[in-house]
């Protein structure tokens, strides 16, 4: 399954700083991998690591909801 | 696995329907349920035979308090349903049986519909009635519309709309009939607000219905899945499996499931011999276990018995559950559960709330068998949805996700008072009860019922 790729909007990474590396996150593109399907968003980042950060309207929105209906009963 | 007691309950004689202490055994491949009338004698029925074992399949809940409405305690589970402060789980499907009147007469029929006593509760009663079942469960509920057969309820829609107005989903129990005769009442109830339905389909010949259902009902069956379809009305094939007669049609019957797209998932029911039934013997038994070794044998391994998992709502022992994405080339890729690496709920170490349960099991029922918006019935957003790759996955796998269920319901012979006390399909009885399914439909050896 091949999804388009797309930005997150209104992801504000002013003042964001990597705490292992003290770089500022910038924002690139993430393969986000769910059930045998891939797809990549835009999310902050470290540019020196790649550690991601995910922000808590993503953590809390959409990304609870791909978990819930991977939910078993 | 050895031989011996591997734990002990409470069930009822099938002839007098007394509460016995019970022992659950295992003897040989099988998990028999026995118990000693001092009256009628010694009875013993196999609840399990197979894999996965009878032992490792757990998902123990903690019993859930203050379940709504109370019944005084009288003479004890399960005399007092209604529910008792014995109960142990909410309800997470309300069933509501809107009429008597039925349009088949079907040799098997745990309802026992049809038998020439039929009215139709008026539209002002049944809004009563749900406004009350809301007042007690809040809206975290699916309510199950039945009879009966309940199309030939003459405001449904209505009702359907009501019922949407009130609760998380509203599925209609049917065998089909209307929905194939008048293709409008598909679109009716789609308009309405009708979550899904719940379509009787014991197989894929002709012969299966005769013998079930006392007539050839396949092209019948086929017109109310197109015409539901082209409603954008999501289904869910329902089989009442018996051994010898239908079990080897399962593999058939989920192929065909899966190779349409708003069939949502096959939910199995394997036989019991509670109410009408002429198919009620040992003979015809299927316990869970052998109800997945069918599937995975007649799928060629599309299924696989290690891929079903306990459910959380209901009890243990009632129902196994397989949850699945489906792919354009018809295979299934297994979800939550088993098969996929993550496998974390078959044997727990500590219970998990009930109440939680529930919430989360209806969330999940709406996922599984809810289908994808109707074209032209989306609701306007105020504000645009952002379309992202989460966005877009998450509208493939509603589109996608498919489950094959099956729930052993309990009749005289295999009651195990442990399981209805974890029940959490009621049936309401007006004006103020509901009553654990399989208590409710359940009749004695002689076709004395507990409480129809």
């Amino acid at each position: 399954m091949t999804l388009a790729t797309n930005q997150l909007p209104e992801i504000d990474v002013e003042g964001w700083v990597c705490r292992k590396c003290g770089q500022p996150l910038k924002v690139s593109l993430v393969a986000v991998t769910y059930m045998g399907s891939s797809f990549e968003v835009e999310l902050p980042g470290c540019p020196n690591c790649g550690f991601t950060f995910i922000p808590p309207v993503l953590a809390d929105g959409k990304m609870l909801e791909v978990e819930k209906m991977l939910e078993d009963k | 696995m050895n031989d011996g007691l591997i734990q002990t309950t409470e069930s009822l004689c099938p002839v007098c329907l007394r509460v016995l202490p019970a022992e659950i055994r295992r003897r040989g491949g099988e998990v028999m349920l026995g118990r000693v009338c001092p009256e009628h004698g010694r009875f013993e029925e196999a609840i399990w035979r197979g894999e996965p074992d009878f032992e490792t399949w757990r998902r123990p809940k903690r019993p859930a308090a203050g379940v709504a409405p109370q019944q005084p305690p009288g003479r004890g589970c399960p005399y007092d349903c209604g529910l008792c402060p014995e109960h142990g789980q909410h309800p997470c499907t309300i069933l509501v049986e809107i009429t008597s009147h039925c349009n088949l007469r079907c040799p098997v029929c745990f309802a026992d519909s049809g038998r020439g006593e039929e009215s139709f509760t008026p539209l002002a009663t049944l809004t009563e009635q749900l406004a009350w079942i809301h007042r007690q469960t809040g809206r975290e509920v699916v309510l199950q519309l039945s009879g009966g057969e309940p199309t030939l309820y003459p405001e449904l829609p209505e009702l359907v709309a009501e019922g949407a107005r009130l609760f998380s989903a509203v599925q209609l129990n049917t065998n089909g009939l209307k929905l194939a005769e008048e293709p409008g009442l598909a679109r009716h109830l789609a308009r309405a607000g009708l979550s899904w339905v719940f379509l009787q389909f014991d197989g894929v010949s002709d012969r299966v219905f005769e013998i079930i259902r006392g007539r050839p009902l396949w092209a019948e069956k086929k017109a109310a899945l197109e015409n539901c379809a082209e409603a954008g009305l999501a289904v869910v094939l329902v089989p009442t499996v018996a051994a010898g007669v239908n079990d080897h049609e399962l593999g058939d019957l989920v192929r065909l499931a899966i190779s349409l797209p708003s069939v949502r998932g096959v939910h199995i029911q394997p036989m019991t011999a509670s109410g009408r039934n002429n198919l009620s013997g040992a003979a015809h038994r299927l316990t869970l276990p052998e109800v997945l070794a069918r599937l995975s044998q007649q799928t060629g391994g599309l299924i696989r018995p290690e891929q079903a998992f306990p459910p959380g709502c209901e009890h243990e022992r009632c129902s196994f559950v397989l949850r699945y994405r489906r792919t354009a080339e018809g295979q299934l890729i297994p979800m939550a559960g088993g098969g996929c690496g993550c496998k974390t709920t078959t044997t727990p170490s500590t219970p998990t709330e009930t109440a939680d349960n529930r919430r989360r099991s209806v969330e999940v029922v709406l996922n599984s068998w809810q289908g994808p918006a109707p074209p032209g019935l989306t609701i306007p957003m105020a504000k645009p949805a952002v379309r992202d790759g989460f966005d877009e996955f998450l509208a493939l796998a509603r589109q996608q996700t498919f489950s094959v269920t099956a729930m052993a319901f309990q009749d005289v012979w295999t009651v195990d008072l442990e399981r209805l006390r974890g029940c959490c399909v009621h049936i309401f009885r007006p004006p103020n009860r509901f009553i654990p399914f399989c208590a409710c439909n359940l009749t004695s050896a002689e076709g004395r019922p507990l409480y129809r």
